[in-house]
């Protein structure tokens, strides 16, 4: 498929997601304008944790690796572990530059054994064109050909029972499945990123608007709402996954080179699987130090907004912060912090100077912070889902990236 | 020389992939620092491009390189190079650039007798030629440790330049003033500028432009070409003693005593061995493959043979990272010069020339503008029509060479493009004869005496001698490929990104000629790392 030639494009669920956007604000991401808030961020963000949810996922790029070398070139492209992913099997993966920082963050499908996809929100052609340069391979950008929709919330199961899909309700996290229904050809998918239960469906580009009648029609009994991409956005810091272009940049486009960052340093050393064989970076990472600089996870006990802001022990300013949210379901601030590893390491407390408010007394001291526990707000989320769902959909793991 | 075959190893420590003159330095360092060694050699004979070959009934000559240039005098004495036999012809060659008129210049030992040329031409450029030309040796001064020590590497990106400034620095507190500029103004100069600003003779700007171009596939006018003029310095000339030699027997009796160095040190010379494959294990190089089937495994394993093959060709993929891979898939490698080889019935007369002098280096560069139009020719894609070259005629201090009173000749001839006319013999044999014309300007009865002859294109060259593209560098020596730079950042001080996997070739620093520095640094680098292990 050849390059759009518009760099910006409404999505192909643009007919319907428009007239149900009534605030008019809008994102771009990976090339296309997304819904930000369609109503109020508030309704949003709690049909994401308590009811349920669609949002428009079709802002990504895909790339698809096919031929009888493909494992290989995938292997040596990405952090992860592939070989192992039967078809329709699906991981999370980071890929890094010789030095082992990050380039990238997607997931990649298995298709079939010669072929597999790899979904990203940034461009990356160039970069796994070159990785896989002599290998019996050919890469090919599919991105745009199919849209995505995502079904998030306790209730999700319930919708997708509407819709007929019963099978998809079992999926374990990871794994997709093909799905047919009235002239319409899906691909299912469990996820299992940002605390509740979450679904992910593909289709054809063409039959997107019908996908979402469809799903919407099926979760009218459950409160289906759509959600835009600020509510998302918030989930996404309460489950703690760092953003590629918010809280970090790839490797290719870091300025200054300090600033590209190893999986370690984002918090993502388990998406490395050092024993799986020769990969991008593998050496360099072998090699590499304890970071220097890490990007915390850090509960704020005030609220927000938390960047710009820094983050300072004592007097001294130890680190920034990237992005951050007050979490209506904690009950309390998330941020993301590029921070001196070794302030991390003592006890001295942190404190984050938000930015000074219009009306509001300057801080001279800031807001106190902290290291959050992954594992307690994990807990509490599930605690919250547990206690909302009428039929009892098991356990979601918080930071599911293990899938 | 008596040829020895060489003992077998079945359990080598280091294997290198090919027997050119730099893997056979290497092995001979290597035997000695007391490894076990194979050397892998695809062809019948060693020696890569310096090889003797046969040329018709009775002559020999060197058919691809056929001078040492820069080869390191404590390489010889520490591989006992002349137990082996091995001779040289004479004391340094002298390079003289010939003048249709026979008003030659003469570079060399005799400073009063180039004066002499050069007051011929211009009274302003004979009376400041020598503080000019001690100024342009005193700068190669500065280089010359750079060439001989593994390449100053940069500790990390962001600390790119400041080893090798440091290195020069302490060099440059050795030069006056007026020379420290220069020195900084010389590294991204063309030779056409430095030459412009320096002299007016136009002979003398031509000669030392072809001097910094010869064998190199660049524009006279393109950045940087000062300073490969500057490295030809540093490496043809050391504690006074130039280094243009030449070999009894021809190039191939130094690959040959080289291989039989390195065999009386243990290590173990096969011919005809062609390595199709390196074998790797999680990562790290293990072993190689044999046309044959053959598997050979060692602990570590150099290549001679050019960067781009070894890293591509002979690395099953994938095995490098992207980066790496992509400067590695950008490395220019390609040859720009024909070699001539000549059989001749007796003696050319050279206008002006006593046959004393016609032993020397013969370059036909008569302007400046000589050699930009030759470079022109190339940039359009076709051969020179007045072709710059050296010629030497080795036979005259080396009777072994041709039958009684007969004389081979040796010429390199530059710009031609890999395949001239598309690899048509008829473009190769019209190039062959604006060559032979082309002498004739300056060597009138050239014509009635050639017996034999051959004419190597870059693609006979990258055939015949294994060196692709025709380039006998192992890549283009420009300032972006060279130092730390060469081949690529990771893999310039002789080690590579894969553990294991060393290069030992000209692809390496200091670069091509027949020098056999990148053979010892990397045997120095390989003995640091592998011995006691």
């Amino acid at each position: 498929m050849s390059e759009p030639a518009i760099l910006v494009q409404p999505s192909p669920l643009h007919t319907r997601t428009a007239p149900l956007c009534l605030t008019n604000c809008w994102v771009q991401d990976a090339r296309l304008t997304l819904v930000d808030v369609y109503r109020s961020l508030d309704e949003e963000y709690w049909a994401l944790r308590e009811g349920v949810g669609l949002f428009d996922a079709s802002a990504f790029f895909a790339y698809r690796i096919s031929g009888p070398d493909a494992l290989a070139g995938v292997e040596h492209l990405v952090t992860r572990q592939v070989a192992h992913l039967a078809p329709g099997a699906f991981t999370q993966t980071v890929w890094c530059d010789d030095y082992g920082h990050v380039i990238g963050v997607g997931r990649v499908l298995c298709i079939d054994a010669e072929t597999y996809e790899l979904q990203t929100r940034a461009r990356a052609l160039a970069w796994i064109e070159d990785t896989v340069a002599g290998l019996r391979c050919r890469v090919d950008e599919t991105t745009g050909a199919d849209a995505g929709l995502g079904l998030v919330g306790p209730r999700a199961s319930s919708v997708l029972d509407h819709l007929g899909a019963k099978a998809a309700i079992a999926l374990a996290s990871g794994q997709t499945m093909a799905w047919e229904t009235k002239g319409l050809s899906l691909r299912i998918g469990r996820m299992g990123s940002c605390g509740s239960p979450a679904f992910r469906l593909w289709v054809k580009a063409a039959d997107a608007p019908l996908a979402w009648d469809r799903v919407m029609a099926a979760g009218a009994e459950e409160g289906l709402k759509p959600v835009g991409a600020r509510a998302r956005e918030l989930a996404r810091i309460e489950a703690g996954l760092p953003r590629l272009g918010v809280d970090f940049v790839s490797a290719l486009e870091a300025v200054p080179w300090s600033s590209a960052a190893t999986p370690a340093a984002l918090g993502l050393a388990t998406l490395v699987d050092d024993g799986k064989g020769l990969f991008v970076g593998r050496t360099a990472l072998r090699r590499a130090p304890e970071p220097s600089q890490v990007l915390a996870r850090l509960q704020v006990e005030a609220e927000g907004p938390y960047a710009p802001a820094f983050i300072l022990k004592g007097a001294r300013p130890v680190g920034f912060v990237t992005s951050g949210a007050w979490s209506p379901l904690m009950g309390a601030g998330f941020a993301f912090a590029w921070v001196e590893a070794e302030a991390l390491a003592v006890t001295q407390p942190l404190r984050l100077m938000r930015p000074p408010r219009l009306g509001q007394p300057l801080e001279p001291n800031g807001v106190p912070c902290a290291v959050r526990d992954d594992a307690a707000v994990g807990d509490a989320i599930r605690t919250h889902l547990d206690t909302v769902q009428s039929e009892g959909d098991g356990r979601v793991p918080l930071l599911a990236l293990n899938s | 020389m008596v040829i020895r075959r060489s003992q077998r190893i079945e359990a080598p420590d280091a294997i290198i992939i090919g027997g050119g003159h730099n893997g056979l330095v290497c092995a001979g360092y290597l035997a000695r620092g007391g490894l076990k060694v194979v050397v892998l050699e695809s062809r019948r004979e060693v020696g890569g491009g310096a090889v003797t070959s046969l040329l018709g009934e009775g002559f020999k000559l060197s058919a691809c390189a056929h001078l040492m240039t820069g080869f390191d005098p404590d390489v010889a004495r520490d591989l006992k190079l002349a137990r082996q036999g091995f001779k040289l012809t004479d004391k340094g060659l002298s390079t003289i650039g010939l003048a249709r008129d026979g008003r030659h210049l003469f570079i060399g030992a005799d400073m009063a007798r180039m004066k002499r040329a050069l007051g011929a031409h211009s009274t302003s450029d004979a009376e400041p030629f020598e503080g000019i030309w001690k100024t342009f040796g005193r700068l190669a001064d500065v280089i010359r440790p750079l060439i001989d020590a593994p390449p100053p590497l940069p500790d990390d990106i962001d600390d790119h330049v400041s080893p090798l400034l440091r290195l020069i620095d302490r060099k440059l507190d050795h030069l006056k003033a007026d020379e420290r500029r220069l020195f900084h103004e010389i590294a991204p100069m063309s030779i056409c500028d430095l030459v412009e600003k320096s002299f007016e003779t136009d002979a003398l700007k031509g000669l030392l432009a072809a001097l910094a171009c010869l064998g190199h596939g660049v524009d006279p006018r393109a950045p940087g070409t000062a300073f490969l003029f500057l490295l030809r310095l540093a490496f043809e000339e050391r504690n006074g003693r130039v280094l243009v030699e030449s070999p009894r027997g021809g190039l191939g009796a130094l690959t040959q005593a080289l291989a039989e160095a390195a065999k009386a040190q243990g290590a173990d010379v096969r011919t005809n061995a062609r390595v199709t494959g390196i074998e790797l294990d999680d990562g790290r190089a293990v072993g190689v493959t044999l046309d044959t089937g053959e598997r050979l495994r060692a602990r570590a394993i150099i290549s001679n043979v050019d960067p781009k093959t070894t890293f591509l060709s002979l690395l099953p993929q994938p095995a490098l990272d992207t980066g790496f891979r992509r400067r590695l898939s950008r490395y220019r490698l390609k040859g720009t010069a024909a070699k001539i080889n000549l059989a001749l019935r007796t003696l050319p007369s050279f206008t002006g020339l006593t046959s004393e002098d016609m032993a020397g280096r013969l370059i036909v560069a008569p302007s400046l503008a000589y050699v930009q139009n030759a470079y022109g020719a190339l940039s359009r894609g076709a051969a020179s029509e007045a072709p710059m070259m050296e010629i030497v005629v080795p036979s005259i201090r080396d009777p072994s060479l041709a039958p009684n009173g007969r004389h081979v000749m040796s010429v390199v001839a530059q710009y031609v493009p890999y395949e001239p006319g598309g690899g048509d013999t008829a473009a190769k044999e019209r190039f062959a004869a604006m060559v032979g014309e082309t002498i004739a300007l300056y060597a009138p009865d050239i014509g009635d005496k050639i017996l034999d002859y051959e004419v190597l294109t870059p693609a006979d060259i990258e055939t015949r001698f294994g060196l692709p593209g025709g380039d006998w560098h192992h890549g283009e020596m420009a300032l972006d490929q060279m130092l730390w730079l060469r081949p690529a950042p990771g893999a310039a001080n002789y080690t590579t990104p894969v553990g294991g996997l060393y290069l030992c070739g000209a692809g390496t620093h200091p670069g091509g000629g027949v020098a056999g520095v990148s053979g010892r640094n990397c045997a120095k680098t390989v003995l640091e790392r592998e011995r006691g292990k």
